[in-house]
């Protein structure tokens, strides 16, 4: 007995010895212990696939197809009639009016079908400021800084790491992007502009014009007449 | 112990066929069965589950993307998860990001650095990067990454703090009893849905954190499924 339970010890310290505990870093690919169906031979989203030449499993939209979740209504979708939100409101996702000009207003209706099949109203509201001051503050606020002024954290690396390109960051208060429509600003962060890439592949169009409207308060905070300012804010001010 | 074994091998009237010692022989056995399967549980209990297959698997990157210097407010950048992960709070899936995304600052930024050479190829001819999945699940698990991060639950929930990773590694088991736990609790891991982002935000005290906790289910109407269909299909 003696014999068995010191060679179980000696059995105990060499697997620990050479397991290790719970919770060890490895660089070895997980073991299944029981890997039925965990791998399962379907695509998977950014998967890999040998079959297509590109190695992915996504594939490019074919032209003239519905993305999943763009429209939900079946019977809207299968209907003869159908067009796409896109295509009925086509300045909503260009900034530009049917002349190609920039808008100079926001849209006025949106890319949300009603049950009707019209378009909702587009209405720059308090929630919109907020989606925009979220994204800006997300995606915007790395170069242009988090009051516009050109001063976010890549300005401040480039100076660290020595690289000069960057000083080329706008300014978004000055008398330039100031006089831009709102369609500018908008295709601007669609597309992008110099040095700046295009951020219409992260941002829906409702949430690019949500991000106008909020430049636009920020351009106005930095501006404002003293007449514009509400009386309880002005007694805090000195 | 060892006087029950004396015990049990004193003397016995002459003409006993088996020798003493096996008089105790059911004891010992008995006993060794006992230790060999409490180590037995102990060893599966330790290493047959997830919280040792899959936590801590920290494997190479074909392009050494440092978490800790990029991400999160204490970090030297300071870039929100969203900035590359955009589609977390969109789609189920939450991706990767593209290489255009990195190319957005080191298109200015390090552009000739060796380290980017790789991403600096993927982004000239669009060719894929073969990153490695670390936070693997069951492809029958269906988890909805924007359901549960525009409901308040933090990324620091299931991927612990990235934010302070060199390398990405696997920090909690994500096993089926991890999701329940919190499935069945929710009111412990809700938080205010501006600090999903935040890793290192903490309620002020366990006692708030359940407080506001259970407001949130309530507010937000949150009920989790606890049935296989809600995750399985």
């Amino acid at each position: 007995m003696n014999r068995y339970l010191l060679s179980l010890a000696v059995v105990v310290v060499a697997c620990l010895g050479f397991f290790g505990l719970q919770g060890r870093v490895s660089k070895d690919t997980p073991v299944q212990v029981f890997d039925d169906m965990d791998l399962q031979a379907k695509y998977r989203p950014q998967g890999e696939n040998r079959f297509f030449a590109d190695g992915r499993d996504a594939r490019p939209p074919v032209a003239g197809t519905v993305a999943r979740g763009d429209d939900l209504a079946p019977e809207r979708v299968f209907s003869a009639e159908y067009r796409r939100a896109e295509s009925l409101n086509p300045s909503f996702v260009s900034g530009k009016d049917a002349q190609g000009a920039h808008l100079a207003a926001f849209p006025a209706k949106s890319l949300t079908v009603l049950p009707g099949g019209a378009l909702a109203d587009f209405k720059v509201d308090a929630a919109i400021l907020e989606t925009g001051r979220q994204k800006y503050g997300v995606y915007c606020a790395v170069c242009h800084g988090a009051a516009g002024d050109g001063n976010g954290i890549m300005k401040v690396r480039s100076a660290v790491e020595g690289d000069v390109a960057i000083v080329t960051i706008a300014n978004l208060h000055t008398p330039l992007f100031r006089a831009y429509p709102h369609g500018q600003i908008f295709d601007v962060i669609t597309n992008g502009k110099n040095t700046m890439q295009g951020y219409g592949d992260k941002l829906t169009p409702a949430e690019r014009w949500a991000v106008v409207a909020y430049v636009r308060a920020l351009q106005l905070s930095q501006a404002c007449p003293p007449e514009a300012v509400p009386a309880s804010v002005k007694s805090q001010t000195k | 112990m060892r006087k029950l074994i004396e015990f049990l091998n004193r003397p016995a009237p002459r003409g006993n066929f088996f020798a003493r010692a096996i008089n105790s022989a059911p004891l010992q056995i008995g006993v060794c069965l006992l230790i060999t399967a409490v180590v037995l549980v102990a060893a599966v209990n330790e290493y047959a589950t997830n919280k040792y297959l899959n936590v801590g698997y920290t494997p190479d990157q074909p392009v050494a993307f440092d978490h800790s210097f990029h991400s999160g407010p204490g970090s030297a950048l300071g870039l929100d998860c969203r900035y590359c992960h955009n589609f977390v709070d969109k789609s189920g899936h939450s991706n990767v990001p593209s290489t255009n995304t990195c190319w957005n600052c080191h298109s200015q930024v390090k552009t000739d650095s060796p380290a980017l050479a790789l991403v600096k190829k993927s982004v000239e001819t669009g060719e894929a990067i073969r990153w490695v999945k670390v936070h693997k699940v069951p492809h029958y698990v269906y988890f909805n990454h924007a359901v549960h991060v525009n409901r308040g639950v933090s990324c620091v929930e299931c991927h612990g703090r990235v934010d302070q990773q060199v390398v990405v590694g696997q920090q909690k088991s994500l096993n089926m009893s991890f999701c329940l736990d919190c499935h069945r609790n929710p009111e412990q891991a809700l938080r205010p849905v501006d600090k999903v982002t935040d890793l290192a935000w903490k309620a002020e005290s366990p006692a708030k954190q359940v407080e506001q906790g259970t407001k949130f289910v309530h507010d937000w109407k949150v009920n989790p499924p606890q049935s296989c269909s809600g995750c399985h299909r």
